[in-house]
């Protein structure tokens, strides 16, 4: 009985490896590889997955015609993410795009061909080059650091009698360390008083906003993937308190927040899709991009029901105007 | 096809000690002890910081193990002093270190891609065999763990590793034989902790970083690794605590297979979820009838 | 183990519980001098006082008037490390009393405070043991885990661990309610042995041919209060019967004739 159970055991094992094993596609003769690995799945980093694979395509690598290109995400999960690294290493591919910090971190420890990143807010401090001017051999990459005086003039233009600025973040993650900094340097410059609203998972984003709906002018969330996550609970609270809501990606505001100056997630994936198709054509040492961030977001629904007037002028200015909220 | 097997060997061997950590406290100690999802990152943080601010890699680690060590004991120390149930005081000390390591850190995240690693030594071995085999990292974390195990089976069975497991079996028993159990707790979980750190430290010098989120799903990780390493490995002519500790190694090694080759076969992120706790449960449904009455009255 | 260690002194001893602002007294006010040696068999209805009496000497609860002194030193003085040098408590479940994830031989190398202190070696004590354990069929268990013993064999190492302690003072709450007649008489044997070695013994038991028979001293607890205190050949059946007050159920007699 024991004997039998274990050889069934076996069987199921081996039947699952086996199963695993002849979804394996190998590689065709000659195609070169593009492996793709991203740290989990929402709006900001879905789009710049999708404009770097367009970027890619528009410059004629396509999938299974002349390349073959391997999408690995680790959905969160921190320990898959040196498996993954490894993984795309052991595929023998010719290139490998990673996106976000921890992603690439692991990618470049173990990599053996060409790594670009996309995505990371400080590439310097998160040890991955070593100074934004000057290319390196085999690594470059985009930072998406969000241009947080801009941002912060548009929130006046837009709303000139805001004192206390609401700050949703979460201090867990690189991109919100490095944004808060920014906002303390810059908040005194445009008048402003920060009140920071700090998150630690996406189920604390709707109490948090409640919170600070309460205490402040207007709320602004930071380039967080976990704030990001539960932007509808952040719009459902501002409505209800007729509290203007900034973001910093067009994401958000496309799900519902007023208004962004963004580093443009878009031109984030594209600006990573070029870097990658210059060193897929043999360039190396190429200088690590910063995203452009003047492009201006704007959503005129929920303007609407958080009950501000945009200026006219800023609207004809704006890079794109959503005139519905995406659920 | 070799290659998810070399992945997942090294992804478990190290990850071993952060499961081996939940199953001494869980079937030795009789404590569920959630600290492991926070002193893993911590003892990452520490590590990350003190080596990159100059401390020397030993040194760093010491202080890193250590830092495990006193978050452990922290919950130990809650649990008995405030008599707070045991997931509470968990809950509270993670809650802590996270804060903690935050703090620590400076930022959420810092890489150790420059940094020197204890892999550096073995770096030669692994060029030394084909690109997609890992001699040397195999090697050196297999030699870790022989010595660790080693180290806690032989504390385990001196007269003062009897009284802790004594105090983790039967706390009435230990008590009337004047055992102070509190501390033998206490104690216990303090170095189970620093299991927990030390894999946080391994983890950290072989993926190039060390980041706040890295402990998120480890206790999920361990327990299911902690099952499978249980119902696999005949228990029967093996002292309990020997049976504990191998079956978190297998457990841990058996599941980031699993993993890897999921990985490899290009599964969608929610499927991978999915299909490891298809295996979990596999493994369990058959063998059930096993091992399963003396784990239950274990943590009666 | 030396036969002059293990007196027991109880002055006013008082035990009250508080349940939903009601107070029970569980003990009220008795005094109680146990000698040296002496193998006392305490017997009385449920809740008549027996387990909070053992519980009180071995220092599980904190009494709340009177004293009890062991050997002249205040219970209250002393660590729980102290105490457990001094009294040893077994318990009427058999699961109780070892430790099920432990081999036999760590029950009772754990118990076994002479040979944690001295450096005798593994074999002699190994030789020890299965000398100890011989007599009730278990020499050749242990390396095994306790846990794969019966309940009645639990029961059997937990008196054996008993002979281990230093304890001058053994309180053994009803050790034999559970067991099947042959283990029982085994037990009873081991109780003996720790009788003859100069202990000190407290046997709480519901068995009335105990209550005559065994020990040297009977002693019938109500409500609290003793209702009967002989030694020896004084014990006779009547009286005890009695103090006891066995009759209440009709006339049905449990006295084996």
């Amino acid at each position: 009985m024991k004997k039998w159970s274990v050889a069934l055991l076996v069987i199921v094992v081996i039947g699952a490896a086996a199963f695993f094993a002849l979804r394996v596609h190998n590689t065709p003769e000659g195609m070169r590889v593009i492996a793709i690995a991203n740290l989990m799945s929402h709006p900001i980093l879905d789009t710049v997955q999708e404009n770097l694979l367009a970027e890619l395509k528009r410059e004629g690598y396509e999938d299974g015609k002349n390349v073959r290109i391997i999408l690995r995400n680790a959905n969160g999960q921190m320990q898959v993410v040196p498996s993954i690294a490894n993984e795309l290493v052991a595929q023998d591919s010719d290139i490998i795009i990673a996106i976000t910090t921890p992603m690439s971190q692991a990618v470049k420890k173990v990599a053996q061909c060409p790594v670009v990143f996309g995505a990371v807010t400080d590439p310097v401090g998160a040890g991955l080059i070593a100074s934004l001017d000057q290319g390196e051999e085999m690594i470059t990459g985009t930072s998406d650091a969000v241009p947080y005086d801009e941002q912060l003039r548009l929130i006046r233009r837009i709303t000139p009698n805001v004192k206390r600025l609401g700050v949703l973040f979460n201090p867990g993650e690189a991109a919100s360390q490095y944004g808060i900094k920014q906002l303390r340097k810059f908040a005194p410059d445009f008048g402003f008083t920060l009140i920071e609203g700090p998150v630690s998972s996406t189920g604390d984003v709707y109490p948090v906003a409640q919170n600070l709906a309460h205490r402040v002018d207007a709320i602004l969330i930071s380039t967080d993937n976990t704030v990001a996550a539960g932007i509808a609970a952040a719009v459902k609270v501002a409505t209800e308190h007729k509290v203007p809501l900034y973001a910093c990606d067009s994401g958000s505001i496309e799900k519902g927040a007023l208004a962004a100056v963004s580093a443009g997630y878009a031109q984030v994936g594209i600006d990573t899709g070029k870097l990658a198709v210059r060193v897929l054509k043999g360039e190396r040492g190429i200088p690590s991009v910063t995203a452009k961030g003047s492009e201006v977001y704007i959503n005129k629904k929920a303007a609407e029901m958080m009950g501000v007037s945009v200026p006219n002028e800023i609207i004809q200015n704006a890079t794109k105007v959503y005139k519905e909220i995406k659920e | 096809m070799l290659v998810p097997l070399d992945i997942g060997l090294i992804m478990g061997l190290l990850l071993a000690w952060a499961v081996m950590a939940l199953a001494l406290a869980f079937r030795l100690l009789d404590f569920p002890d959630l600290t492991v999802e926070g002193s893993l990152p911590l003892g990452a943080a520490v590590f990350a910081i003190l080596h990159k601010s100059g401390a020397s890699m030993p040194v760093a680690m010491v202080y890193a193990i250590l830092s495990g060590g006193v978050a452990g004991a922290l919950t130990g120390f809650i649990h008995i002093r405030f008599k707070l149930n045991k997931f509470l005081a968990g809950i509270i000390v993670v809650a802590i270190t996270y804060s903690l390591s935050l703090r620590i850190m400076g930022a959420s995240n810092i890489g150790l891609l420059q940094a020197t690693s204890v892999f550096d030594f073995v770096e030669p071995l692994n060029t030394a065999f084909p690109e997609s085999f890992h001699f040397g990292t195999i090697v050196l974390l297999v030699a870790f763990l022989i010595l660790g195990s080693f180290l806690i089976l032989y504390g385990l069975s001196t007269r003062y590793g009897i009284r802790l497991r004594v105090a983790g079996s039967n706390p009435d028993y230990a008590k009337a034989l004047g055992i102070n159990v509190p501390m033998n707790v206490i104690a216990g979980l303090a170095i189970t902790n620093c299991l927990a750190a030390f894999s946080g430290v391994l983890l950290s010098m072989h993926q190039g970083f060390a980041d706040i989120s890295m402990g998120q799903g480890v206790l999920i990780l361990a327990l299911a690794a902690m099952t499978i390493g249980e119902r696999l490995l005949p228990e029967k002519h093996l002292p309990f605590h020997v049976f504990v500790l191998c079956a978190a190694i297998l457990g841990s090694i058996a599941y980031q297979v699993l993993v890897a080759y999921a990985v490899r076969a290009g599964l969608a992120a929610t499927d991978l979820k999915l299909a490891t706790a298809i295996m979990v449960l596999l493994v369990v449904a058959f063998r059930v009838s096993r091992n399963g009455d003396l784990l239950a009255e274990a943590h009666q | 183990m030396s036969t002059h260690k293990g007196t027991i002194e109880i002055k006013g001893l008082t035990v009250t519980f508080s349940r939903w602002r009601q107070t029970v007294k569980a003990i009220e006010g008795v005094n109680l001098t146990v000698p040296a040696g002496q193998w006392m068999v305490v017997v009385g209805h449920n809740g008549s006082g027996k387990s909070t009496l053992l519980r009180a000497i071995s220092g599980l609860l904190t009494p709340n008037g009177g004293e009890i002194r062991i050997d002249g030193d205040s219970l209250g003085g002393l660590s729980s490390a102290q105490v457990a040098e001094r009294v040893f408590h077994v318990h009427q479940d058999p699961l109780l009393g070892t430790a099920p994830t432990l081999t036999l031989f760590e029950n009772l190398f754990v118990a076994d405070a002479a040979a944690q202190n001295g450096g005798a070696s593994r074999n002699d004590l190994l030789d020890k043991y299965s000398d100890l354990l011989r007599p009730l069929g278990l020499a050749d268990r242990l390396k095994q885990l306790a846990r794969y013993l019966s309940g009645g064999e639990r029961q059997l190492l937990a008196l054996t661990v008993a002979r281990l302690r230093p304890a001058a003072v053994m309180l053994l709450d009803e050790p034999l309610a559970a067991l099947d007649p042959v283990k029982a008489e085994l037990c009873l044997e081991q109780i003996k042995a720790l009788n003859d070695e100069g202990k000190t013994i407290l046997q709480v038991t519901h068995d009335p041919n105990l209550a005559i028979s065994a020990g040297d001293r009977t002693l019938v607890l109500r409500q609290g209060r003793f209702a009967y205190d002989e030694v020896g050949d004084r014990r006779e059946a009547d009286s005890l019967r009695k103090a006891w007050s066995l009759d209440a159920g009709g006339g049905i007699s449990i006295w084996k004739k």
